[in-house]
């Protein structure tokens, strides 16, 4: 995969456009909007679980 | 055969199948409806899915999540309690519950009501009409990321508990 493409899946989860300081362009994007951000969410919020139930259940 | 077994047998069945197609007909809508009415509409297509696809979707995706709730909750019988306090070794699969019960408030609450009014079948104004449009389109998204770590919780078997210890 070039690097290009892997930007595109990523940056509603990973904003790059930081540099323009312009307040358009600093409103980070929301991941639900995309499919791949939605399903990296949803494999964070897995780990994010996981961590919890192996540590705070009985 | 016990009674309670047989309900067990008979709910564990009817909650797979109720599951399969609620689950199924959640990943339709966000991997395959949205990107195809976008396209639709660019050509002008687009009310033969919003007329004759998405109702028939909508009606078994909203019932099929209901079933497979109660079906789960009769699965669980007398440890329903233990799974939603995450109590007495009960806590992975209270987990897939709880996950499963903010899905169908979604699903009831945000999803339905506001695809009515997208459809037409509520009347809209179009500022309501686009307001709606984002709530289920973000309630729906939401139930996509939450099917992940519920299937996963709700899916513990031995595979589960001797890779990851749950």
């Amino acid at each position: 995969m070039r690097g290009r493409e892997i930007f595109k899946i990523l940056a509603p989860v990973y904003p790059t456009k930081m540099v323009n300081n312009s307040k358009e362009e600093r409103t980070m994007k929301n991941p639900l909007d995309s499919l791949w951000g939605t399903v990296i969410a949803g494999v964070v919020l897995t780990a994010v679980l996981y961590v919890f139930a192996r540590n705070f259940l009985g | 055969m016990e009674n309670i077994d047989l309900v067990a047998a008979l709910s564990r069945w009817i909650h797979f199948m109720a599951g399969v197609m609620w689950i199924g007909l959640l990943y339709y809508f966000n991997f395959v409806q949205v990107a195809a009415l976008k396209n639709a509409g660019a050509d002008g297509t687009a009310a033969g899915i919003t007329k004759h696809v998405a109702p028939r979707a909508l009606l078994f995706f909203r019932w099929s999540a209901l079933v497979t709730w109660l079906a789960g909750a009769a699965l669980l019988g007398p440890l329903f309690v233990d799974a939603f306090l995450l109590r007495n070794g009960m806590g992975p699969i209270g987990i897939g519950a709880w996950l499963g019960t903010i899905m169908l408030f979604n699903v009831w609450v945000l999803i339905w009501p506001n695809q009515k009014k997208i459809l037409g079948m509520t009347p809209a104004s179009d500022d309501e009409k686009n307001k709606a449009r984002r709530i289920a389109f973000l309630a729906s998204r939401t139930n996509t990321m939450l099917s992940i770590p519920m299937l996963f919780f709700m899916a513990g078997g031995w595979s589960h508990r001797a890779l990851f210890g749950l």
